[in-house]
């Protein structure tokens, strides 16, 4: 192995829907190009998550999903992005056998898919393309700590992800070494509306890892409505990769089979 | 240097001058337009209609939608293509269907590189760790600033 090389991560944060969004790079050297770089892709992402809120919020009298839920079902035809989420929740509730619910507030509220998608396409659109810089070996969008990440092929960066302990947030209980790879977690804490739960709940945390966002953030999001037991044999059927947190311990799985806990250090 | 500056800042000037040529050709004339079927569809909201249409070519004598079915784009996803069909019928909306084409190479829904995860309960410390961002459940806002995630975007700028 050649010599350990250090990393510099610069980032930048982009606050909208209540949710803060970061860009991080993984450059070998901060340069003023690296710089400039950021500083553009961050307006680029800044203007597309603002149209994709505007388009889906549900918050927003304007907003289509609105339209949609006040009876104009033209926009199922007639908008591209409305169509195709449309389409995505209704596969997703199928796949997951109904635990992700996109109809769960008694009306169509796609937010709980939409947040997952418009990260993944923000970062195919604005970040993976940067990976063709040399100076730029890595790219990450993480917005509210579910994630895109990219690296360059052929070099030893792997981004370092570490999981948050729900019962404390300055901890993390486990960690990922990642390249190209999506990750979502689901839980209680906070603000999870888009979750049902299940009567009984000793599932306090999902994480799922996969190559596309929206994957892995409706698997989350069904696991955590599921519950373990139910969850358990999706993840066996779909060779679900990710991380369980309950309240005695925690499971890990891969590629649907569970995977043995690991102690090491960080 | 110079060269390069002068390079980059040439790629971005013709970059902003393609930029509003393609506004001015594409978006200009869609808000136009858009403008255009709003009035039309405020008129048709007054006369009665429930089922107001910007799609002028769909738009039958009566202001209302043709009865038959309209499909959107296909998307591809993990389960196969989905498109979603809006059958109308008497004018107005009858069946939301969403058609789905089984995923004939499906694939695991995984991930394409060895995924375990290690383990370890301890207080992260943002100078001296190996990660770079945290997977938790979506925080607001107001937790961000002492969040893990804030703590490690400062220290690794």
């Amino acid at each position: 192995m050649s010599k350990k090389t250090t990393y510099h991560f610069p980032n930048t944060v982009i606050n909208l829907i209540n949710i803060p969004f970061t860009i991080t790079f993984a450059v070998r050297e901060v340069s003023p190009a690296v710089e400039i770089q950021l500083n553009l892709v961050t307006e680029e992402i800044y203007h597309e998550l603002q149209t994709v809120d505007a388009t889906f919020s549900p918050f927003r009298a304007d907003s289509l999903v609105r339209r949609f839920q006040a009876g104009d079902w033209r926009l199922l035809t007639e908008n591209a992005d409305f169509s195709e989420v449309y389409g995505r929740c209704a596969a997703a509730e199928k796949a997951t056998q109904g635990f992700f619910d996109p109809l769960f507030a008694g009306t169509y509220d796609p937010t709980g898919l939409v947040k997952g998608w418009a990260i993944e396409r923000a970062y195919n659109r604005h970040l993976a393309p940067l990976l063709a810089e040399p100076a730029i070996i890595g790219v990450a969008l993480n917005g509210g700590g579910d994630m895109q990440l990219g690296v360059q092929p052929y070099q030893d960066f792997s981004w370092g992800v570490g999981i948050e302990n729900p019962q404390n947030l300055q901890e993390v209980i486990a960690s990922y070494q990642l390249k190209n790879a999506a990750v979502a977690t689901s839980g209680y804490a906070k603000r999870g509306t888009h979750i049902k739960p299940a009567a009984v709940m000793p599932l306090q945390q999902v994480t799922v890892v996969a190559d596309h966002l929206v994957d892995a953030d409706v698997w989350a999001t069904a696991g955590m409505a599921a519950g373990e037991t139910a969850f358990k044999p999706l993840i066996a059927a779909q060779q679900l990769s990710g991380l369980l947190v309950t309240d005695q311990e925690l499971v890990g799985f891969a590629e649907g089979r569970w995977a043995h806990a690991q102690e090491a250090s960080l | 240097m110079l060269k390069k500056i002068i390079g980059t800042s040439l790629s971005f000037v013709v970059a902003v001058a393609m930029a509003i040529d393609g506004y001015l050709v594409f978006w200009k004339p869609h808000e136009t337009s858009q403008a255009q079927t709003t009035s039309q569809t405020s008129q048709q909201a007054q006369s009665k209609s429930s089922s107001s249409t910007t799609a002028s070519s769909s738009v039958s004598s009566q202001g209302k939608f043709k009865n038959g079915t309209y499909t959107g784009k296909a998307t591809s996803t993990q389960w196969g293509d989905v498109q979603v069909k809006v059958t109308v019928s008497g004018g107005d909306l009858a069946k939301i269907t969403v058609l789905q084409s089984p995923n004939t190479n499906q694939k695991s829904i995984g991930i394409n590189q060895q995924v375990l995860p290690t383990y370890k309960k301890e207080a992260l410390k943002a100078q001296s760790t190996k990660i770079q961002q945290v997977s938790g459940a979506t925080e607001t806002y107001k937790g961000f600033t002492g969040s893990l995630q804030n703590a490690l975007n400062q220290a690794e700028a």
